[in-house]
């Protein structure tokens, strides 16, 4: 019976994650005009230049994409429609592409968006004098302006998905003006100016942040609403009372009691989405006893990661073989994951010999907490002692950026295509491969991922290389990305919550 | 000092009490202590073994206090996590009193340039966050039993000065002391004949109230992430941990905070009946 | 004059350790706030270079120098994480600390002073046995878990108040003080109890001196004994807790203003720490060390005031 819930659980979870329209948003049809919508994020937001801000948390997009906007936007389904570009198209070879962007759109500082302006903004994140970290792996060497509403991307090489990475907005995807920001200069980081549906009014740090509707937007029926409030609530037991109590109508999510709480309440709505992707264990490849292949797959077995996963997030969080999830698109036949077996996991002990001591490296938090524990308490069962080092988050990244770990807590995020954070991570000259793996093999198979034009080489290029991942047990897989979103009944139209990020542009509110 | 203090009360109180308000109290603490002595061989289950399945059980036969978030036994996490709280309990305030109330009270008697420099000193520990002592300890020494202790002892250094100081401010004018210099007492015979007896009283009330706030803020410690690391247990960790299931699972947070409740409350309780008996005006009658 | 100057001196020479500790303290906490700015995906290089830009590379003390230099002429810095002036960034919690802080600390006051009272009367009376109880009781909460209740209660289940949140007082005067009153209820609950232990403990040492006895035999009703007489000198410890209640409060109730998201300064240090934004770091500490300093200072005062041997012996010292 147990395992017979356990995939209805799955199934269902996966269903709701891929078909995000529920089915009370398709009842109500008519959008209703006007009202405040306030969001409850988890924390509050690093500021809104890209470079001062290196990487927007889920709850910045959730504020920065009031006001600015991506090229192109996915749907729910992951299909392109036009934003800010009524179109992007790459060459043959796919060494450029081409963005055709939409007139008449304006700023909201009045000045006209431009070629000009998408150059600006992608060429101030490429030069490397102003360190944007994830330029390595936008992939674009940079940008030139053809004509006035023509944007040229010169590709680094041949490149397959560009127009689906930029179309998720994010600290490189949402586009500035470049131009406020000259004039402000440092106060442009709390005085943000872009294109989108609302224009940023206030922002009181730590407290609220107030965009107010754009008059002017392009889309001449958006947005519905006629102001957003986005408050940081980091405490998850008074963000869902807030919002129980209705000073808030929306909050982003992630613990399982108050999900499954919210579920019962008549008067509340969930809102799932199962990103690409997963929560991860990284095991350092490189030292002592991990560099041993038993030791690493005698961990695999031991760790039953599935069980795990669907008891502490009472059914919620699915746990796949591979680090894509569904919204990547790859489906792979065979993964070569490693069964949870601990009888297995103890004779590979038994081969290696000699007692096993780890020491786990984890966010001091109480998902860090929970993740170690259930960690340690399965590695006990087949015989290797683990001891739990809690750091904050800061010296966590440190610490496993300069592999000063053994087995660490990480993410893989939320990403519409999966090249940048497999290269990122396993590719072996990549300077943040905190787990020094090398695989020749692993290294071809990147390549391929990030240079082929065609989607099914790639994508069997990909679950080559998970095959790969499984068997030398570089990374454990320990759940998917799951992010949810509650809101109160009078709440519509909230889009699939990418990257967990909570955009309100076509939101509206009925009475 | 004068045996004139206000006497009528005492025996009018001792004459009064119930036997029951010690009987409870002590047999509270006696056992709480006894629990956590000797949590290893009164055949507890291991607190950290956990079955997942099993998780937030209510109380049972099997789990007589139920199971926590991770399914593990409650009732041994709450007498391990008693032997946690109470050495985090009590050492934290002993050290901090101990350096504190020397500290204060030689600054209070000596005045001038030792005050000047003393509550300097204090005033510097004081007036420097506890929050970033706290996490720098935490952070730089590593999460740990001794160090949480260690830094929840240093916290409470001023707070103890500053009452054996100004105490001690107060006593060091009276007649009594000023006789007691006239005659040619030395210095250590006043601060230790002389003062200490008149500061224990109030120190000792602020001692018991500090052993309840440390235990209490060893919890809060824990809220924040900087607490004793897991998987070992303490009540104010297993009420942080409890308390995102209160709804679902109320044991979880309400039996640890239960018995943090019961164990302040008698403590204090018994505290005060102490320092009655222990009042030195009172014995020197 | 003499005594004043020399109290300055000490209040400066306070300060300048406090914020020499600071900035030895925060410089060695393990983790980089270049690190924390550039993500995850940052290369070393990357990191180099902007430590060296933030001027993090050179010696400590030289740059502790220079904040202390620029820091004088009234230059907090900026953040180097919101590039936020530091000095703005505390001036605008700073209303909602203050507040929290004079509210809770008037609630606190409020119950413990009439229950200390109200106790000593008759020490061991029933009375005294119930405000015992509670305070011991208030005591062994914890304020994360007595806030999300308060929550439950006052604002889910009653309807009454915001669960969450500041308004300030440019917003309605009563819409700022619905939104303070949670808060400051749950720290005045947990901190009276200190408070009224205390001051009971020190009335009732006071009640056995010669001149209360006096003012009992020439007839005083006990109320007036109580409150004319024993009740003043009875404060030193009081004081000497609410001065530190105070002075920590101002950056001390991170879990109040985390659990009811208020933006104080507590919420501004703790994130700049978990940030390792230095500057940020080292100007909030500074700010809260000053606050104290001067709070104390008042403290030291008002012993003053209420025993007139200690202002006789320090200000002829």
């Amino acid at each position: 019976m147990g395992v017979m819930s356990r995939r209805f659980g799955l199934v269902a979870a996966l269903a709701a994650g891929l078909a995000t329209v529920p089915a009370w948003a398709q009842q109500a049809a008519a959008p209703v005009k006007g009202g405040t919508l306030t969001i409850g994020v988890e924390s509050d937001f690093e500021g809104f230049d890209p470079i001062k801000a290196g990487v927007y948390s889920n709850s910045t997009v959730t504020a920065a994409s009031l006001f600015y906007e991506t090229l192109m936007r996915l749907d729910d389904k992951g299909n392109l429609i036009p934003a800010l570009a009524l179109s992007m198209n790459a060459n043959e070879d796919g060494t450029i592409w081409i963005a055709k962007l939409r007139p008449g759109v304006k700023f909201h500082d009045g000045t006209p968006f431009t070629a000009q302006a998408v150059a600006d903004h992608f060429n101030r994140l490429l030069d490397p004098a102003n360190r944007y970290a994830g330029r390595v792996y936008l992939a674009i060497e940079k940008v030139e302006v053809q004509d006035e509403l023509t944007a040229v991307f010169k590709m680094r090489g041949p490149n397959a998905a560009l127009a689906k990475v930029l179309a998720q907005p994010g600290v490189a995807t949402l586009i500035i003006s470049v131009k406020a920001l000259n004039e402000k200069g440092a106060d442009y980081n709390r005085n943000p100016v872009g294109t989108g549906p609302f224009v940023f009014k206030e922002w009181r740090a730590a407290d609220r942040l107030i965009a107010e509707r754009n008059p002017n937007y392009w889309d001449k029926d958006k947005p519905y609403l006629d102001r957003v409030i986005v408050r940081p609530l980091p405490d998850s037991d008074a963000r869902y009372a807030s919002l129980a109590k209705g000073d808030v109508q929306v909050i982003w999510e992630d613990r399982a009691e108050n999900i499954v709480k919210a579920k019962k309440d008549r008067n509340l709505n969930v809102q799932t989405w199962i990103g690409s992707g997963a929560l991860v264990v990284p095991l350092n490849t490189v030292k002592e006893p991990l560099n041993d292949k038993r030791v690493r797959q005698a961990i695999a077995m031991g760790l039953n990661r599935k069980a795990n996963a669907e008891v502490l997030s009472q059914g919620l969080r699915p746990v796949f073989d591979d680090p894509y999830g569904p919204s990547s698109g790859i489906v792979c036949k065979d993964n070569g994951a490693l069964p949870y077996d601990p009888e297995r996991a103890k004779k590979l002990l038994a081969d290696y010999g000699k007692p096993v001591q780890l020491t786990m490296t984890i966010t001091a938090t109480p998902r860090g907490r929970e993740g170690g524990q259930v960690f340690q308490a399965d590695m006990k069962k087949i015989g290797i002692d683990v001891i739990i080092k809690p750091v904050d988050q800061t010296q966590l990244v440190k610490e496993t950026i300069a592999r000063d770990f053994q087995i660490s807590g990480w993410r893989i995020i939320d990403y519409p295509d999966v090249d940048t954070q497999m290269f990122a991570n396993f590719f072996s000259k990549s300077p943040i491969n905190f787990s020094g793996y090398n695989n020749p093999e692993a290294d071809r198979l990147l390549m391929v991922g990030r240079t082929n034009l065609d989607e099914k080489v790639r994508f069997q290029a990909y679950c080559d290389l998970v095959k790969i991942l499984n068997d030398d047990v570089v990374w454990l897989w320990t759940g998917s990305n799951i992010d949810f979103a509650i809101m109160r009944k009078n709440v519509h139209n909230i889009p699939a919550l990418r990257g967990g990020a909570i955009q309100a542009e076509s939101a509206w509110l009925s009475k | 000092m004068s045996a004139s203090a206000a006497e009528p009360l005492a025996p009018a109180r001792r004459g009064r009490r119930i036997p029951w308000a010690i009987a409870l109290p002590l047999a509270w603490v006696t056992i709480v202590v006894f629990c956590a002595v000797t949590a290893n061989w009164i055949g507890l289950a291991d607190p950290a073994a956990q079955e997942l399945i099993l998780r937030r059980k209510p109380p049972s036969a099997e789990f007589l206090l139920g199971t926590d978030n991770l399914g593990r036994d409650m009732l041994s996490r709450i007498i391990y996590g008693a032997r946690t709280s109470l050495i985090v309990g009590l050492c934290a305030p002993a050290f901090g009193f101990l350096i504190g109330g020397a500290i204060g009270m030689c600054a209070g008697y000596y005045r001038g340039k030792v005050d000047l420099l003393l509550v300097g000193v204090i005033d510097v520990l004081l007036a420097f966050p506890a929050l970033v002592l706290a996490l720098t300890f935490t952070a730089y020494l590593g999460q740990s039993l001794f160090n949480v202790t260690l830094a929840l002892g240093i916290l409470s250094i001023p707070a103890a000065a500053r009452v054996s100081r100004a105490n001690t401010l107060a006593w060091g004018n009276r007649d009594f002391v000023l006789a007691a210099r006239t005659i040619g007492a030395s210095n250590w015979r006043i601060l230790t004949r002389e003062i200490l007896p008149n500061l224990l009283p109030p120190m000792f009330a602020f001692w018991l109230v500090a052993m309840s706030v440390v235990i209490v803020a060893e919890g809060a410690l824990s809220f924040l992430g900087l607490g004793i690391p897991a998987p070992q247990p303490s009540w104010g960790g297993m009420i942080a941990d409890g308390r995102e299931a209160l709804d679902a699972a109320p044991h979880t947070a309400l039996i640890p905070a239960g018995v943090m409740f019961l164990t302040v409350l008698s403590l204090n309780f018994l505290g005060d009946i102490v320092r009655n008996m222990v009042d030195p005006r009172r014995s020197a009658l | 004059m003499t005594w004043l100057s020399r109290q300055l001196l000490r209040l400066v020479a306070v300060l300048f350790a406090v914020t020499l500790l600071t900035y030895f303290i925060v410089n060695i906490l393990p983790g980089d706030v270049a690190i924390v700015i550039l993500g995850n995906l940052a290369t070393p290089e990357d990191i180099a270079g902007l430590r060296k830009d933030l001027g993090l590379d050179r010696p400590m003390l030289v740059r502790y120098f220079e904040w202390l230099g620029s820091a004088l002429s009234g230059d907090l810095g900026r953040s180097y994480r919101t590039s936020e002036p530091v000095a703005q960034a505390i001036i605008d919690r700073l209303p909602v600390s203050l507040q929290l802080m004079v509210m809770a600390q008037l609630t606190a006051v409020g119950i413990a002073i009439p229950a200390a009272l109200l106790s000593v009367r008759k020490p061991g009376g029933i009375f005294d046995r119930i405000s015992a109880a509670s305070a011991f009781g208030f005591l062994a909460v914890p304020s994360f878990m007595l806030g999300i209740v308060l929550i439950y209660v006052f604002s889910v289940r009653f309807d009454l108040l915001p669960a969450t949140g500041f308004t300030p007082m440019s917003e309605g005067l009563w819409d700022n003080l619905e939104s303070m009153i949670l808060p400051a209820l749950t720290l005045g609950l947990i901190e009276w109890t200190v408070l009224m232990r205390v001051l009971r403990s020190d009335l009732l040492t006071t009640l056995k001196e010669d001149f209360i006895l006096l003012a009992r035999a020439k007839g005083l009703p006990p109320w007036r004994v109580l409150l004319g007489h024993a009740l003043r000198p009875s404060s030193f410890t009081l004081i000497t807790v609410l001065g530190l209640n105070i002075g920590g409060l101002i950056g001390g109730a991170v879990i109040v203003e985390q659990i009811f998201a208020l933006p104080g300064v507590g919420r501004l240090l703790l994130g700049a720490i978990f940030n390792r934004d230095l500057i940020l770091v080292q100007g909030t500490v500074t700010f809260i060390a000053t606050s104290f300093v001067v709070i104390n200072f008042l403290v030291d005062m008002l012993y003053a005031v209420l025993d007139p041997r200690v202002r006789h012996v320090r200000f002829r010292s």
